[in-house]
């Protein structure tokens, strides 16, 4: 868990779970009645909104689509439990990128994770790349979590051909 | 309204002195603060140069309601003392779970209006600071150029990840470098090491190594009003201004 860092004063790293995923197996001893009241019936609002089957439709927004939630995984279809996805349409391009771009402001400003369901695009140009590139920058800088959805392999190829594919976090 | 901890399980990174600053210039750039004082030891109320005998122990405690405790410390800025019982909550038996939500709830029956609700959280795993980040979306982490209070953060993150996961909600974290000094290699290590692990999430400005921050508490004074044109108090402006339009650092390597 812990590692020597070479040429640096620190020496051992405390921080270095936070890269290994290793904190989900073990937690600091706390006081009892502490542990209890994170994971005990909240009140009722704040349960609702934990929980992700109580997550409403949201009829104001005709781009969302269900996908199953998937935490570090490929996303999955869309199931029970679902966590709400943005689906970018067939076009990702200049024409279509004014229309996205305000209702995905809107999410970036509402949510902590959102998932772009990328299934169906089938065109892309270097317009709507390049706002997919600010998309990301703007979501780390508000720490909001994105994810993808499914990626096509044309949203895959166009990224790769301008040499965003690590900048979206597309995979490899 | 933005509702933000302070915290560190380490102590002496400067949290208090922090939360109180902070609070100041926040006010004087003319936003409304609310001041909560969540650690026994209630320094906070004694950095403002006010009596804190009874406060936030009594509305967390007997359920009195917050705004009743609230005292005017500032033009703009309003504080809730921690009270001299606030240590025996740790062992209130009674109300089960729900002991985890009373700040929060006090919150949303006692304050409105305000642009800043600014908590100093005491250096503990304990239920008071689990009353914290239960009422917050947002956590300032002041960190110290030491390796300890990098512990501090490795741990206090620890506890954050998992409320996080068992709310299934993601709390934003900033994290402030406090006690730089610019000519220790070990000080620019541990702020490369944040930067690190913490990318775009570290304030921009660095608080310099301060005797005037040290000494202004112990006067009831803030920075501004000790020392308003030392580094302490340009620091302190700057990192309100951080905070208030999200500015933080780009990570840059010292290879030096």
């Amino acid at each position: 868990m812990a590692r020597k860092t070479k040429a640096s004063r620190i020496g051992f790293d405390p921080l270095a779970w936070m890269k290994d995923g290793s904190a989900g197996q073990s937690f600091p001893k706390a006081n009892e009645a502490s542990k209890k009241v994170a994971t005990e019936a909240a009140p009722k609002e704040r349960v609702h909104q934990a929980s992700p089957q109580n997550i409403p439709e949201n009829d104001n927004a005709p781009g969302e689509a269900k996908v199953a939630r998937a935490r570090d995984k490929p996303a999955t279809p869309p199931s029970g439990g679902d966590l709400k996805a943005f689906a970018l349409g067939e076009s990702l391009t200049i024409t279509a990128v004014k229309r996205l771009h305000s209702e995905l402001k809107q999410l970036l400003a509402n949510r902590k994770q959102i998932v772009l369901d990328a299934a169906a695009v089938e065109e892309v140009d270097t317009a709507g790349l390049q706002w997919l590139d600010a998309l990301m920058r703007e979501a780390q800088a508000r720490q909001v979590d994105v994810r993808w959805h499914e990626p096509s392999s044309a949203l895959s190829q166009g990224a790769k051909a301008l040499g965003l594919t690590a900048k979206l976090r597309l995979p490899a | 309204m933005r509702v933000i901890a302070v915290m560190n399980q380490k102590g002496g990174v400067g949290k208090t002195t922090s939360t109180l600053n902070l609070a100041h210039a926040l006010a004087m750039s003319g936003r409304s603060v609310l001041a909560l004082d969540m650690d026994p030891q209630g320094h906070l109320a004694a950095g403002f140069g006010v009596n804190g005998d009874e406060g936030l122990d009594s509305v967390m405690i007997d359920g009195i309601s917050l705004h009743d405790t609230l005292v005017d410390v500032r033009e703009h800025v309003r504080l809730a003392p921690a009270g001299q019982r606030l240590a025996e909550f740790e062992y209130v038996s009674e109300g089960g779970a729900q002991r985890g939500w009373r700040l929060s709830q006090a919150l949303k029956e006692g304050v409105n209006g305000q642009d800043f609700v600014l908590i100093d959280a005491p250096p503990s795993a304990g239920l008071l600071s689990m009353n914290v980040l239960m009422a917050v979306e947002e956590v300032l982490v002041p960190v110290s150029s030491d390796i300890l209070a990098l512990h501090g953060v490795a741990r206090f993150m620890r506890i954050l990840q998992h409320i996080d996961e068992s709310l299934d909600r993601k709390t934003r974290v900033w994290v402030a470098v406090t006690r730089f000094n610019e000519r220790r290699r070990l000080a620019r290590d541990v702020r490369d090491k944040l930067l690190e692990y913490f990318p775009g999430q570290v304030l921009a400005t660095s608080v310099r190594e301060s005797v005037a921050l040290a000494e202004s508490p112990g006067t009831g004074k803030t920075i501004f009003e000790y020392q308003k044109s030392g580094n302490g108090a340009e620091d302190y402006r700057a990192l309100a201004d951080d905070l208030l339009n999200e500015r933080t650092m780009y990570g840059q390597k010292d290879e030096g």
